[in-house]
């Protein structure tokens, strides 16, 4: 059976590092919590870390949002090649420090108001984020993607907020003793702050002053750096009435931010990470767009679903022709079977019967082909018109068949002795089936005899001889 | 993680030989099974020939076996041959036979004979069609007959093939 490899989810904050594992409830459960820097510096060893942790898959990385940076570039081609090689330039022209940042990077494109194609970039910015990912990937548990608090909220917000991706959009995301807020230009991360917030004795107003403060000069800095003003302002709080507050205090509107699920994922300890405390299981496990990765690993990636699919193809054939083969040991053990059954326990088998009865018929066939003494007699004598009187008749089989034969013929003069001669030959050619190689006259030695008798009655002897079949 | 993802090649690599391994095997078998089913055929297409032409083969083993003479010995197989072809010549009133093997023709198989007869031409051409029928092992090679028209009588000589075969059980005539 196939198990499925544990998922890790690590949070970084300048001081900690997080190691949380995904509970069958769904929730997230932490499994180290570890100083940063004694991490990094290998002071906490692998030995500091469970297992459990070590035999996972690093799934997602969680870094603080100032070590990702990002810019928007006017870019008008929609080649992924020319993209990429353009990323990979400015970076090195823009980071040159960076030598590692051609390959931690990601990008969207996106259109500005105006209609004009953008190219969004957001990079890993900190030297601190590669030695982290350096050593993670040294105890082999490299991340898989890397992202921020900001990039989650860009993905929620997407969700959440109509338009999204066409206005300056505001977040503001207050907790009891601090105060996140980012903004978003085209639907994209464009920066953030961090306000601690402080103990203001019961009084809130103080509270909502600086709060009043911070967002204004926020918004000062993204008109500078947008040319455009945030759109829409949206608020998660506590208390409810803090975004009427602000309202009033900011003199525009600050909606509350609607629908988010009540309860989170992040377990206490982990709440060591404020910006990340309203995350839930899904927010920190879906796809999407709001993610980097170690782009060698991502390209590999990119060929996972091949091997899977390569993997699943080539067992399923496998199975498949496991089956195949049984069965066809089977059928062959049945054939055998029949075989053993049909072959005769004693005596030949049956090919070796069927040819001998084979050469039996050949003998029996040669046999009948060859001329008989006694029915090559018969057909002779029968063949001989009155008049014909054989003398001697040899017969030689023991080659080409061939009957010789001396007669004589008795005629009154030669137009009989003619006529009584073309009968004998006919009869011969007719009895012994001598056509095409019909005898005649010309084949026929002819020797006249007038020393018997008289004399004046000559005796006509012949001889000839032929081969029959 | 590239560890991970290069031992899953490896899985790749190793499920597909496989793969190909046991395609190679079953083809292998397909064409063994396909190779005995027809061996099965022709053994079962053979086997119900052999039954349903029994008699036929039996009566082609017959003649066959009519085609040579079994005896223990060239000898004896001799003057069976001798006895036969003499009292035969009498049925038919031939005189004077005369029968000779050639040693020099003899071998494990064979042997030629030859005869010298005299009588009536067509108490020869009788004799000669009683042989070659009776005993279808002596197979005539040469014969001549010539006609002494003033005694009125026909003189044979014939070599006859004997063709014969050592066995352990004897045929006579």
């Amino acid at each position: 059976m196939i198990r499925r490899q544990p998922s890790l989810t690590t949070i970084a904050t300048d001081e900690t590092i997080c190691f949380l594992t995904l509970s069958t409830d769904g929730r997230f459960q932490t499994l180290a919590s570890l100083p940063l820097a004694d991490f990094l510096e290998g002071r906490a060893t692998a030995a500091d870390l469970p297992k459990s942790a070590l035999h996972s898959v690093n799934r997602l990385l969680v870094v603080p949002d100032y070590w990702m940076g990002s810019r928007f570039h006017e870019f008008q081609a929609h080649k992924k090649s020319v993209i990429t090689a353009f990323i990979e330039r400015k970076l090195k022209l823009e980071q040159p420090a960076l030598t590692q940042a051609g390959d931690f990077y990601h990008y969207a494109v996106v259109q500005d108001q105006d209609h004009r194609q953008q190219l969004y970039t957001f990079y890993l910015q900190e030297e601190i984020a590669y030695r982290l990912y350096g050593r993670l990937e040294t105890l082999g548990i490299g991340p898989l993607r890397i992202t921020t608090p900001a990039q989650v909220w860009q993905a929620k917000l997407g969700d959440r907020v109509d338009g999204f991706s066409g206005k300056g959009v505001g977040f503001i995301h207050l907790g009891e003793a601090d105060c996140f807020l980012y903004f978003f230009f085209m639907g994209q991360f464009l920066f953030s702050r961090n306000i601690q917030i402080p103990d203001a004795g019961g009084d809130p107003s103080e509270i909502f002053s600086l709060l009043n403060y911070e967002i204004n000069q926020s918004f000062y800095l993204y008109s500078q750096k947008t040319k455009t003003a945030v759109n829409r302002l949206f608020m998660l709080a506590p208390d409810a009435s803090a975004v009427d507050q602000l309202t009033e205090l900011l003199g525009r509107e600050v909606e509350a931010l609607p629908a988010l699920p009540q309860e989170t994922s992040i377990p206490d300890e982990a709440m060591a990470f404020p910006a990340c405390r309203e995350f839930t299981e899904l927010d920190l496990t879906r796809s999407g767009e709001h993610y980097l990765s170690y782009r060698p690993l991502k390209n590999e990636l990119a060929w996972r679903p091949v091997q899977w699919a390569g993997i699943a193809v080539g067992l399923f054939l496998a199975v498949l022709l496991t089956v195949e083969s049984g069965a066809l040991y089977l059928l062959s053990r049945s054939v055998e079977r029949q075989m053993i059954e049909l072959t005769p326990a004693a005596g030949d088998p049956p090919e070796i019967a069927l040819q001998d009865i084979s050469q039996a018929l050949d003998e029996i066939t040669r046999e009948l082909e060859r001329p008989s003494g006694s029915g090559t007699l018969m057909r002779t004598l029968l063949a001989m018109p009155d008049g014909v009187s054989v003398r001697k008749i040899s017969l030689d089989v023991s080659g080409t068949p061939v009957l010789n034969m001396e007669a004589v013929v008795d005629a009154d003069n030669p137009d009989a002795f003619k006529a009584t001669l073309a009968a004998f030959l006919n009869q011969l050619n007719q009895r012994f089936n001598l056509n095409p190689n019909a005898l005649r006259e010309k084949d026929v030695r002819i020797q006249m005899d007038r020393s018997q008798g008289d004399g004046r009655r000559p005796v006509y002897q012949i001889n000839f001889g032929f081969e029959i079949s | 993680m590239k560890t991970r993802l290069g031992k899953k090649w490896l899985t790749v690599g190793v499920i597909w030989g496989v793969v190909l391994a046991m395609t190679g095997w079953n083809t292998l078998l397909v064409n063994r099974v396909q190779s005995r089913r027809q061996e099965l055929g022709t053994l079962q297409m053979d086997l119900n020939f052999l039954q349903s032409r029994q008699a036929g083969i039996q009566e082609v083993q017959r003649q066959r076996s009519r085609l040579t003479h079994p005896v223990k010995s060239f000898g004896l197989g001799y003057l069976v041959v001798e006895n036969d072809l003499k009292r035969t010549s009498w049925d038919f009133g031939l005189k004077q036979m005369q029968l000779e093997a050639d040693d020099n023709t003899q071998d494990s198989q064979s042997a030629s004979i030859s005869i010298v007869a005299a009588g009536p031409v067509p108490a020869i051409v009788g004799w000669m069609a009683a042989v070659e029928d009776a005993y279808p092992y002596l197979v005539i090679e040469r014969m001549d007959i010539s006609y002494d028209q003033q005694n009125r009588t026909g003189r044979l000589q014939a070599v006859f093939n004997y063709r014969y075969v050592l066995a352990e059980t004897e045929r006579t005539g």
